[in-house]
């Protein structure tokens, strides 16, 4: 679905109780058409290959960018928020289809090396095994420049987990949130890497830019998308009035 | 089901005519099915010690077999540690060194190994430290060329075609020799 310019949200279902356990669970995928050269676009989040109701995640993806005349082989560039499978399971497979570049922050990386060469976590549990991640850069705070077209600032923000990045654009105004942020709730703080000060301290950061579509990780019974400078802002409030003080 | 007769049997019939059948193998024929099934029990077990079990259990299992039997276990399971020396999986060499330095009670090869291990991890260290800022500056201009650059990116020269190129020619030459040791 195209949101804005050269922007497209690929959301997973999830705006009801029904939707979530019909769906279960997946991440918004989000991708910036044609953004390097050779018409190549850059992928946000992948999402995984199939989840853990036997949904085929990226199977949806790939029909719903063709839908928009998009496809899955011109990725350039895939871009991971966090290192949680939900967010970045696919991202080997998208690599292997399209021979995309895949970047992360680093503490992400070092976290999934962690749990794979020791096998520590609950995340690494007999029957489920954690995808592996090639990275080929590192993405730290700083100007992410694609192509001639886009210039991306990509934030460092803590919180949900160790080394979570969001991505700003500021020429077109979308924040991509990770899972930062969602539509009334924040990222949980409680698995391995979370922390709340964090958390709350990236919201106050990302508050501060002057966004007029925010693109969540999660439909957790609410849009994916918020759009507008207004609702942004109250969104921003409501956490800080209701969710704050139980993190 | 029909054979060549044209006798209809039914798949019970076949099978209990197999089942009849090793009432009747050959003293030879017995023997080799039992080293078949004490060979698959030793290489399971070194499976099991590689994905975790602790020694003491592995030697629990042994001790529970018949005494005629424990020597071939335990050589199947020391065959299945030796196959699993690899450069590519350092941890698990190490851990199939130590099982094996323990059930073996012999350090040679096992010291041998381990020996040429290290200076693989050595060359493997001074290899990466000589080329990591050539492999880091390639990587840079590479991603420049697909139009991705920026001060927010930091190359990762590990995962580079280069570098895997290179550890992929150390592995095979370090390989070979430890083919050597282990043979």
């Amino acid at each position: 679905m195209k949101v804005t310019g050269d922007f497209y949200a690929y959301l997973w279902p999830g705006l009801t109780n029904a939707e979530m356990q019909a769906y279960g669970n997946n991440c918004n995928s989000y991708i910036v058409a044609d953004a390097l050269p050779g018409g190549r676009h850059v992928l946000v989040d992948p999402g995984m290959i199939t989840n853990e109701t036997g949904m085929k995640c990226l199977d949806r993806l790939i029909a719903g960018m063709e839908e928009d005349g998009l496809r899955i082989e011109d990725t350039g560039l895939i871009i991971n928020t966090h290192a949680h499978p939900d967010h970045y399971g696919a991202s080997e497979e998208v690599r292997k289809l399209s021979m995309a570049q895949v970047a992360i922050g680093k503490e992400e990386d070092d976290f999934v090396r962690m749990i794979l060469d020791e096998g520590e976590s609950g995340m690494n549990q007999p029957g489920f095994e954690l995808p592996r991640l090639y990275p080929d850069f590192y993405l730290t705070e700083g100007d992410l420049r694609l192509g001639e077209k886009h210039l991306a600032e990509i934030h460092h923000t803590p919180g949900h987990t160790k080394g979570h990045i969001g991505i700003y654009w500021p020429g077109e105004k979308v924040f991509m949130a990770g899972d930062l942020i969602f539509y009334g709730s924040t990222g949980r703080v409680d698995l391995p890497g979370g922390n709340a000060k964090m958390l709350k301290k990236s919201i106050e950061r990302v508050a501060g830019l002057d966004i007029e579509y925010l693109f969540t990780g999660h439909q957790y019974g609410g849009p994916g998308i918020i759009k507008g400078k207004e609702r942004i802002e109250s969104n921003f409030n409501s956490i800080r009035a209701n969710i704050f003080a139980y993190l | 089901m029909s054979d060549k007769n044209g006798e209809i049997r039914s798949t019970l019939d076949i099978v209990m005519e197999r089942a009849h059948s090793f009432g009747t193998l050959s003293k030879d024929e017995s023997r080799r099915l039992r080293e078949k099934e004490l060979i698959t029990a030793g290489e399971a077990l070194a499976k099991r010690y590689l994905d975790g079990l602790p020694m003491r259990e592995i030697e629990t299992e042994v001790q529970k077999r018949d005494e005629d039997d424990q020597d071939m276990i335990v050589k199947y399971f020391l065959s299945g540690l030796f196959d699993a020396i690899d450069v590519e999986n350092i941890r698990e060499t190490e851990l199939a060194l130590a099982g094996i330095m323990q059930f073996s009670g012999r350090p040679d090869p096992a010291d041998k190994i381990k020996a040429l291990l290290d200076e693989y991890k050595s060359i493997l260290k001074k290899t990466w430290k000589d080329n990591l800022g050539r492999l880091k500056e390639q990587k840079r201009i590479e991603l420049k060329s697909f139009g991705i650059s920026g001060s927010a990116v930091e190359p990762l020269a590990e995962n580079s075609l280069e570098w895997l190129k290179i550890r992929s020619e150390l592995n095979t030459d370090y390989n070979k020799r430890l083919y050597e040791l282990k043979k």
